[in-house]
């Protein structure tokens, strides 16, 4: 099937600093543009004690005016880290399709490394029709530079947007520095192969998932300082009128630690009750 | 696996330490490594001076000694040579450690007794009602320097290596992470173990400085993620409205480390070697 140069749409490509997420919003943008494209493109780069968030949104038609993607109408989410991804889901359209790396990464002030962690994510997602975990990290490697994980995920979302395979690769041609372009190249090529050898999601109606994180607090030992309230990068704590913590929505509780660790007063605790497999649960394992 | 809540002394809590005081967050990073190394703290000692950093002991559920100002390295040796088979964690700040007791401190860096030695450094004498300490930048702001400070301030990880300590660290209350792991390498390191720990006193220092409360104070010691992908951040160099410069850039993370005999081995003290680590 010939692909059909799409008429309008939008994509968010999150991540945290330092993985290409602006490149990429960039590369995507060129693309619409070198197809006679309006394109509008806002960034947003976090501070960095909060995760550091970054996100490029990217809206393409005949014109657009606005640049801030609506609520319910994004229709792709290009996750580089895998709660970044996460917090574009209540933006997506029903039909919204959103790859993420399942690679998680710890907001900085618990990490040793940017590397690895204890990091996980609310289940209600999961279930999401659209939602696909990629092991990009793998793929990057396999490609040979493991700094290309986010150009695995442009070639996933090459299969979708429509723009012939070809434009895209001039356009990481254009923007990938000369002596990276082949590593780049096999690993958008091994995000295609991924996405289109990845088997259909299994949409019967998943059993219900538990919890895999409770939250509890030490209400007599809670000093109100608002520690947990602006570390949390899910933004689950808050102060009650009496300046005690309140979690307001625990089940978005990715274990990440940050509110126990960092409260001074041994007031929270953060229980693991499960762990759960995300390729498998999204059908994004090969 | 224990907790660091088990091992409080739950009839003490909740403690006495000013809500977000960072030596509450040094105190639970201590707690998180103690618990992964011991089911109980029945062989651990916290010895401990005056001042909120050294109230902390009495929260620890180990066997705990609050002396008197200043002469916690003294008391924690004489503990040592006694009961050579206890892990000795001393519990000091910078008031405590560097002001009255800066000179316990060179002896027993010089001795190289086989303890640990955590100092919380707020820059400032918290429990009396944050005068200027030995640690206080210049230019800060305290009670006793309402112009801003004009004398230069102690390098504490500096000046331990100087005075022979086998092993010194730094820390920050920020990176929890960073500050467990530099904590466990001090604890199993044989011979003096210094590690400064840079916490934020809320109350007086946080204040006076116009570096706010509770979370944005701690933020405050926040630095790019390149320097922690190093395992070497720096202190930030940090402003007052004014563009006073009160917080100096300082690398963290393991600073020197070498080996030679302990004290207890120079003494050839019996029961000593039974502290395998
Ligand atoms: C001999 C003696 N001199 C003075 C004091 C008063 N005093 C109590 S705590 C303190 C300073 C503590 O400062 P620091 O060790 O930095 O502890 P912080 O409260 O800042 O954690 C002083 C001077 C005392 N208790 N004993
Ligand atoms: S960090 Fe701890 S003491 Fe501070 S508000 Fe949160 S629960 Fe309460
Ligand atoms: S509640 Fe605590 S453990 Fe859960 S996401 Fe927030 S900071 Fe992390
Ligand atoms: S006075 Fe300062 S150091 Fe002491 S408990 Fe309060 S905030 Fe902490
Ligand atoms: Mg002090």
């Amino acid at each position: 099937m010939a692909p059909r140069v799409p008429k309008q749409g939008n994509v968010v490509v999150a991540g945290v600093g330092g993985q290409g997420v602006v490149l990429a919003g960039n590369i995507i943008a060129d693309i619409c543009l070198s197809h006679g494209l309006d394109v509008k493109k806002a960034e947003v780069h976090g501070m960095s004690q909060r995760g550091g968030s970054v996100s490029a949104q990217v809206r393409f038609g005949p014109e657009v005016h606005n640049v801030v993607v609506e609520q319910g109408s994004l229709q792709y989410v290009l996750g580089f880290e895998w709660a970044e991804a996460l917090r574009w889901m209540p933006f997506l359209a029903p039909d919204g399709i959103v790859f993420a790396s399942s690679e998680r990464i710890v907001p900085p002030a618990a990490q040793r490394n940017r590397v690895g962690g204890d990091v996980s994510y609310p289940l209600e997602f999961l279930e999401h029709p659209g939602l696909r975990a990629v092991d990009a990290e793998s793929l990057a490697k396999e490609a040979g530079n493991p700094k290309t994980a986010g150009v695995v995920l442009l070639g996933a979302l090459s299969t979708e947007l429509g723009f012939p395979v070809e434009s895209w690769r001039d356009a990481l041609a254009r923007w990938v520095p000369k002596k990276a372009l082949d590593a780049n190249l096999r690993a958008f090529e091994l995000g295609r192969a991924w996405k289109q050898a990845a088997p259909p999601k299994d949409l019967r109606p998943q059993r219900t998932l538990p919890a895999q994180f409770s939250l509890k607090l030490e209400e007599a030992w809670c000093k109100g300082c608002g520690i947990c309230v602006d570390v949390c990068p899910e933004r689950i704590w808050h102060l009650d009128d009496l300046e005690v913590a309140r979690a307001a929505t625990p089940e978005r509780c990715t274990g990440c630690r940050l509110c126990e660790k960092l409260c001074p007063d041994f007031a929270i605790d953060v229980v693991q009750l499960q762990e759960i497999d995300l390729l498998t649960l999204t059908g994004g394992g090969a | 696996m224990t907790t660091a809540k088990e091992l409080l002394r739950h009839e003490m809590m909740p403690h006495i330490l000013c809500p977000g005081c960072g030596h509450g967050i040094v105190m639970n990073a201590m707690l998180r490594v103690l618990a992964k190394r011991h089911d109980n703290l029945d062989q651990v000692a916290l010895v401990a001076g005056i001042g909120c950093s050294s109230r902390i002991v009495g929260y620890v559920d180990a066997n705990t000694l609050h002396t008197t100002h200043g002469r916690a390295l003294t008391f924690a040796t004489g503990l040592k040579l006694a009961r050579p088979e206890l892990e000795v964690i001393v519990v000091t700040g910078d008031g405590d450690g560097l002001g009255i007791g800066g000179n316990h401190l060179i002896h027993a860096a010089r001795r190289n007794v086989d303890l640990t030695c955590l100092l919380f450094n707020n820059e400032t004498y918290g429990m009396t009602g944050g005068q200027l300490a030995p640690t206080t930048v210049k230019q800060a702001f305290t009670t006793t320097s309402p112009r801003g400070n004009t004398e230069p301030n102690f390098d504490a990880a500096a000046l331990a290596k100087a005075a022979g300590a086998s092993f010194v660290a730094r820390g920050q209350a920020y990176r929890p992470d960073v500050l467990e792991e530099v904590m466990e390498r001090a604890l199993d390191h044989r011979g003096f173990s210094f590690v400064e720990v840079m916490t934020d006193c809320t109350e007086y220092f946080g204040r006076k400085n116009a570096l706010g409360q509770g979370s944005d104070l701690l933020f405050t010691q926040s630095r790019s993620d390149q320097d922690v992908s190093r395992d070497l951040a720096d202190w930030p160099t940090l402003r007052t409205p004014q563009g006073w410069q009160v917080r100096e850039t300082q690398p963290l993370g393991v600073l020197h480390e070498n080996e030679r005999p302990t004290f207890e081995e120079s003494l050839g003290l019996p029961g000593y070697s039974k502290r395998e680590v």
